[in-house]
């Protein structure tokens, strides 16, 4: 060569250390061990999670049946007493013709349905209401009552379950952590780098092989095993959207591994040793997914205090004896309005409670009561949900709280996909009760075909894209910084002190 | 090929090199002598940018150092004191790697072979892992990068510290042989007995300046270590 020739940089050199870094990365058997047990950790996140599903689906399922069962054994009862033979029902164990022909009789048990990788979320989807129970006299306030009640298991509430989202937001980047913390150190203490850095090839080059093949090595096998188990527990996708899911998940965890190899490359600039690296490293991951997360729940909590559920239940309490003791007035009231045709007892002029009267008088109590809670209960729902939405915008100070709230999406067992569901019971509500009302306001009974026509319920499909790429954006803005950073140090990273 | 201009490099009130005018041509053998702290360490990493001269230039080749890290880089070898290679490579994929990396070029498994035997790799050595390899092989394989690399300027940092006598002598051969071949060799040593032997000149280093420089031919080797010795004792 002569020595006025000037061979730059060759183009080649990323492969050659591709190449190089993967054959080192390979001959490391502690590499193996750990993705192993991240394999392991990872088939039995989704085992749980899909053993947890499936008991809310069976759940929700169960309730449906047995209200579609109630709803059938009605409608035969009711034939047979159209029919006149009533007389043959009154042998039943608690049978009374006024209940079967009550329009407050009928009810509905609307369920949240789940989305296809709702199994990797079992600790955010644990404490998410999935099932409503409902007649035309519940409290539109009350209709997760019995759901709330069943679903918060305080022992599970108090350990958490080892879900997906639980190993992926906090085990993985110990993963990451692990075998990047000493991207560059590690050669600088065998002293190889020296060797290295006096070819022409530029340090950031050098970095980014590094950080590529590490990113090939841990999160290939890592990704795959994802998919495995999730086509093992959860099932092929079975629509479009459900391979959009799986396509968005995947996005959701290379960019976050992304944020934790950029975080190491930078701790890597500043050429100190393997240990401090790991040490420094390590005070990262404490911070991001545990210290900032606890430090801005106190902050929120400081911020818009909780409202006190006891307190809104006595509150409540108090306003429906009220409106009870109210009762009578309403009903001479409501005849007043309607004197062409006024609502009186049964036949016999008793003021039984399955008489048009009481179904009217029970009818009018709950509407009563729901409108003197509404302003109580309203405000509860309101401070609870802007609660909520603090404590969503703070998500962008973490990428662990990004990522998290990202993967809980995709779930399904988000605030959003919860305040969707309660917003559809309301709405079916509102269906269901513009379906029997004018039945009672009219003194009438049910029949059998009546039952025919019940509205049905209908969840609606999730609405979250902008949200996604909110969530997406929380974990790509630290990382862009991280990027620039870190090639900013290793233009100028010298081998030597 | 080797050249400074009034190199200095500082650390706080500390001058580590001060002020360094020197000239290596192709085919010279510079031994630069020393104690440790006297700055021949320094003059090294200054020509291979591990850091930043606080004043002066560093020249390989007619470029500043500093101002063109990269394209210095592809004429110059550096054989340390102790050269580290991946223990768990071979050293024929020791020297495959950096040899590609080198000049992007992937050379035949033969091209290597016979590199590493030119460079004195004893037969059979190639295949076998470099964490099995005594000091004197992996300076071996060092050289053998420079060859593959066809490096113009060769600097060496005590490169025979604590190599038996036959491995210094092999390796001064293998020096005096690259030297033929018009390559530049600045060489850090406390062996005075091997710089008279193979440099052609020397220079003698304190606190950080260039206090002398010679003809190795014109000394001998008594009077070398005596010359030696009064500057030290300045």
């Amino acid at each position: 060569m002569s020595a006025s020739t000037h061979r730059m940089a060759p183009p080649k050199t990323l492969s050659i250390l591709l190449r190089h870094e993967r054959r080192m990365a390979l001959a490391d058997r502690s590499l193996l061990i750990a993705l192993a047990i991240f394999a392991a950790a990872t088939l039995y996140a989704l085992a749980s999670g899909a053993a947890w599903l499936r008991g809310r689906e069976a759940d929700v399922a169960l309730a449906a049946a047995q209200s579609k069962q109630r709803t059938a054994d009605f409608q035969t009862d009711l034939r047979i007493y159209e029919a006149g033979q009533g007389a043959t029902l009154g042998e039943k164990p608690g049978w009374y013709p006024g209940w079967i022909k009550s329009p407050l009789a009928p009810d509905a048990r609307p369920g949240l349905a789940s989305l296809p990788l709702a199994l990797m979320a079992s600790n955010a989807g644990e404490v998410q209401p999935a099932l409503a129970t409902m007649r035309v006299a519940t409290s539109r306030y009350a209709l997760f009552d019995d759901a709330r009640a069943s679903t918060q298991n305080p022992a599970t509430l108090a350990v958490g379950r080892f879900d997906l989202v639980f190993l992926l937001t906090a085990v993985l980047p110990l993963l990451l952590l692990a075998f990047s913390h000493n991207l560059l150190s590690s050669e600088l203490e065998q002293g190889t780098l020296a060797l290295v850095a006096v070819q022409p090839v530029a340090m950031t080059r050098v970095v980014l092989a590094k950080l590529l093949s590490r990113a090939a090595v841990l999160l290939l096998p890592a990704l795959s095993v994802i998919v495995v188990g999730l086509l093992l527990f959860a099932g092929v996708p079975a629509s479009a959207a459900a391979w959009r899911d799986l396509g968005a998940l995947l996005l959701m965890i290379v960019s976050y591994s992304l944020f934790w190899l950029l975080l190491s490359a930078w701790v890597n600039v500043r050429g100190r040793s393997s240990s401090s690296n790991a040490l420094r490293l390590g005070g990262w991951w404490l911070a991001l997914v545990l210290v900032i997360p606890s430090l801005l729940n106190l902050l929120v909590l400081g911020l818009q205090p909780p409202p006190d559920r006891a307190e809104l239940t006595n509150r409540l309490r108090a306003t429906v004896v009220n409106a009870r003791n109210g009762g009578k007035n309403l009903v001479s009231d409501f005849n007043l309005q309607h004197a062409e045709q006024p609502i009186r007892g049964d036949a016999n002029g008793r003021d039984n409670f399955d008489s048009p009267k009481a179904i009217l008088k029970s009818w009018l109590v709950a509407q009563a009561s729901e409108a003197a809670v509404a302003p109580i209960a309203d405000a509860f729902e309101r401070r609870l949900s802007a609660q909520q939405r603090l404590a969503e915008r703070l998500r962008f100070l973490s990428p662990a709280l990004s990522f998290q709230s990202a993967l809980n999406r995709l779930a399904g067992a988000d605030r959003s996909r919860t305040e969707q569901f309660i917003a559809a019971v309301r709405d079916y509500q509102a269906a269901f009760r513009g379906y029997f009302v004018p039945k009672i306001e009219a003194g009438a009974s049910m029949t059998a075909d009546d039952l025919d026509r019940i509205p049905a319920f209908v969840m609606p499909a999730p609405r979250r894209g902008s949200a996604l790429i909110a969530d997406w954006l929380g974990l790509a803005w630290p990382s862009v910084l991280l990027a620039l950073l870190a090639a900013r140090g290793f233009r100028r990273f010298r081998v030597g002190k | 090929m080797l050249q400074t201009k009034a190199l200095t490099k500082k650390y706080g009130d500390q001058t580590a090199l001060d002020s360094l005018d020197l000239e290596i041509a192709p085919g010279e053998i510079f031994c630069l002598l020393g104690a440790n702290g006297a700055g021949k360490t320094t003059t090294i990493n200054l020509f291979l940018d591990f850091i930043e001269p606080t004043s002066g230039a560093a020249l390989i080749n007619g470029l500043d150092v500093h101002q063109n890290g990269l394209a210095t880089k592809q004429f110059v070898a550096y054989i340390p004191e102790q050269v580290t290679l991946y223990r768990n490579l071979t050293g024929l994929e020791n020297l495959r790697f950096f040899a590609s990396l080198a000049t992007g070029e992937d050379f035949g498994m033969t091209k290597l072979r016979s590199i590493l035997k030119s460079a004195g790799l004893p037969d059979g050595a190639a295949e076998k892992r470099v964490g099995t390899y005594s000091k004197g092989m992996r300076q071996k394989v060092g050289i053998a990068i420079a060859m593959a690399k066809d490096a113009k300027a060769l600097l060496l940092d005590e490169p025979t510290s604590g190599l038996d006598p036959k491995a210094s002598n092999e390796f001064s051969e293998l020096l005096t042989r690259l030297s033929g071949e018009g390559v530049a060799i600045l060489m850090a040593t406390h062996d005075l007995f091997r710089a008279r032997e193979t440099g052609t000149r020397i220079g003698i280093m304190r606190a950080g300046k260039l206090r002398q420089t010679l003809r190795a031919s014109e000394i001998g080797h008594a009077d070398l270590e005596a010359l030696y010795l009064e500057h030290m004792r300045d």
